[in-house]
């Protein structure tokens, strides 16, 4: 905005020879082409990490016969290591890393705040508040003490929960004199009205029972059925392609509403249902995993970085990355100690802050 | 920078049929939602093809919010604004947006390369995939506005001038017949204003543009621009050429005193310190 220092450089281009038009083009090509050429890059990293996640477990084998294990060759107990457990992990991992950031890479954009993810606008928070009402109250009601929480039961409230705190911020974000920027303070004021609410009930709560709840809000890549990663993948693969259309509106929205409205886009209608469909796509994903905090905010920066902020590419190399920092952070969980095996979300918490203050430091979008 | 003034002064003619112009606005009123009284009430204007038309006025005119009507980002509470014979209201924004191009008076300043920024100019025509048509285009833009040295580096690393130009280009970009901008010299230092405005002028009578600046420098629009609006709290003080522009007018529009004097064969306005 301020004229800086750097005018000088007005007098440049007459020294500079200048390029013709095939050359601005073929300049830009190079650009677009390097930009595919690291997404390819983060898709064998991810693949990488995957075989990792895939070959390492409490019985041993290697590489070769976990992969033979996978498609069925081998001892029945090794394929059963690797087909009933690994291999869901590794899915999962891929489903709700992708999901998570990607929605925080498109909150990011129509709430114009880098600082945008599902846990910094309150939906993470609503999903634990709605998990421990069911752990804590709803299941007990219809199934006494003593049973096993029903994961179903649990997922759903945490569904509902997210879902309540998405649409207080939607409210919020329709009420039209409230800048986008402001939303993120939204969901921090939620974020404390749900942590407020989840600690009373949990000073309820009997030692078993609060145990259920950290262990649900710990973060769990094992959790999921089959059927529930179905269902999961297919909201994140509609969500996705939801964002994908709407690729150069969020490419407009950079410069701003104002200017995106005179680029022909319908801002307030791209900023509204793009917090709904990132809502529901991260509300869906940590219902099913649990807290795993970080995700949404570090993938879509990390992908910045290397991508810049052209949507059309940042979107798909967001989806790819944040599968492989959530496989990564899975490998590490299991790794670190095993065969003890730590909560997922502190570790992507733990890995993830520092590696956030050091973008933060070196300027986020540099 | 003289033969503006010496190729006499075309008057905006509100009797002539307004079709034949780009850009008609009829009796166009905004109240904003909840407030009571109108930012402005029945402005008219029929805005030619290849001519700057320059917005002068006091500060909260209303001239920004009369400039988001003409971009069709608001619609008017009262009247129609015509673009090419098509009622703007009944336009859907991104077919606003294929024929009117808006460069804002601030904005947040993106992330962007300079050849992603401009390629935005082309999002109103793009319907899947960029094609080759659209990349010469931007091409032809960006040298227009002889940014070539610039285009990968981020907008956010340029100077306030040359950031200007990319605003620019991207507005060309999106090949409108009316183009609307907000302040384009306020950020800018005297070499930068004079280039920018050149620039403008330049696509103004290449592509035979309808332009619409909101200035606040008179002495700059009085050198640049063929029409003028003035208006005084959002009612309309005089249009047309320069012969519109006198020490009474402008006294009447920024409610201080002015003298026009001549200098080298240019008229300046100088405001009289009372």
């Amino acid at each position: 905005m301020e004229p800086n220092a750097r005018s000088v450089t007005d007098t440049l281009p007459q020294q500079q020879p200048k390029k013709g038009i095939s050359e601005i083009t073929r300049e830009q090509r190079l650009v677009e082409r390097r930009s595919v050429i690291m997404i390819i890059v983060f898709v064998l990293v991810l693949l990488g990490i995957a075989v990792a996640e895939l070959s390492s477990g409490a019985s041993n084998m290697d590489v070769f016969a976990s992969i033979r294990s996978l498609f069925g060759y081998g001892t029945r107990g090794e394929v059963a290591a690797v087909q009933n457990i690994r291999l869901p992990r590794v899915v999962c991992g891929i489903i709700s890393g992708a999901g998570l950031a990607i929605a925080g890479c498109v909150l990011q954009s129509v709430l114009e705040n880098p600082l945008a993810s599902a846990s910094t606008i309150g939906i993470s928070q609503g999903a634990a508040f709605g998990a421990t009402l069911a752990i804590l109250v709803i299941v007990p009601m219809f199934t006494g003490r003593v049973t096993n929480l029903g994961m179903g039961t649990t997922a759903a409230f945490a569904f509902g929960g997210a879902m309540i705190s998405a649409l207080i911020v939607l409210a919020f974000s329709q009420l039209g004199n409230m800048k986008a920027e402001s939303i993120v303070l939204v969901g921090v004021a939620l974020s404390a009205l749900f942590s407020g609410a989840s600690t009373i009930m949990q000073y309820f709560a009997d030692d078993v029972e609060l145990s259920k709840v950290i262990f649900w809000e710990f973060g769990d890549l094992g959790r999921a059925t089959w059927n529930q990663m179905a269902f999961m993948a297919i909201v994140g693969a509609g969500c996705s392609i939801y964002f994908f259309l709407n690729r150069w509106n969020y490419n407009a929205l950079l410069n701003g509403g104002h200017v995106a409205g005179g680029l022909g886009v319908n801002v307030k209608h791209t900023r509204v249902v793009g917090v709904a469909v990132a809502s529901l796509a991260a509300a869906v994903m940590v219902s099913f995993v649990g807290l795993i905090s970080f995700i949404g905010l570090i993938a879509p920066h990390i992908a910045r970085r290397f991508i810049g902020n052209d949507y059309r590419f940042l979107l798909p190399a967001s989806l790819v990355l944040g599968s492989a920092i959530m496989l990564a952070s899975d490998f590490v969980a299991r790794m670190v100690l095993s065969p003890i095996i730590l909560p997922i979300g502190a570790i992507t918490s733990f890995m993830g802050a520092p590696l956030f203050l050091y973008l933060l430091y070196r300027g986020y979008h540099k | 920078m003289t033969d503006t003034l010496k190729n006499g002064t075309p008057q905006i003619d509100l009797d002539a049929q307004s079709e034949a112009y780009p850009l008609c606005v009829k009796d166009v009123a905004y109240t904003y939602p909840h407030a009571r009284n109108a930012v402005f009430e029945h402005i008219s204007l029929d805005a030619p093809a290849g001519k700057m038309l320059a917005i002068l006025g006091n500060n909260g005119a209303g001239k920004s919010t009369f400039l988001d009507l003409l971009a069709g980002i608001t619609k008017p509470s009262e009247g129609t604004i015509t673009v090419d014979g098509a009622s703007i209201s009944r336009l859907s924004r991104r077919e606003a947006a294929q024929r009117i191009a808006y460069v804002a008076q601030q904005q947040t300043i993106p992330h962007l390369s300079v050849y992603d920024e401009v390629l935005l100019g082309r999002k109103p025509h793009i319907t899947w995939a960029v094609t080759e048509k659209d990349r010469e285009i931007v091409a032809q833009a960006i040298a227009g506005m002889e940014l070539e040295a610039f285009t990968l580096r981020y907008c956010d690393e340029l100077s306030g001038g040359e950031r200007q130009k990319v605003f620019i280009a991207r507005a060309l970009a999106q090949q409108p017949k009316i183009l609307i901008l907000d302040e384009p010299t306020s950020a800018l230092d005297p070499k930068n204003q004079v280039e920018v405005l050149k620039a403008i002028r330049d696509a103004t009578h290449e592509r035979n543009l309808t332009t619409i600046l909101v200035l606040h420098d008179i002495n700059l629009a009085l050198r640049f621009c063929d029409l003028f609006l003035l208006i005084r709290d959002g009612n309309v003080v005089t249009r047309g050429g320069h012969e519109a522009i006198t020490e009474e007018t402008l006294a009447t529009t920024y409610g201080t005193e002015f003298e026009l004097v001549t200098i080298g064969g240019v008229p300046v306005a100088v405001p009289r310190i009372i």
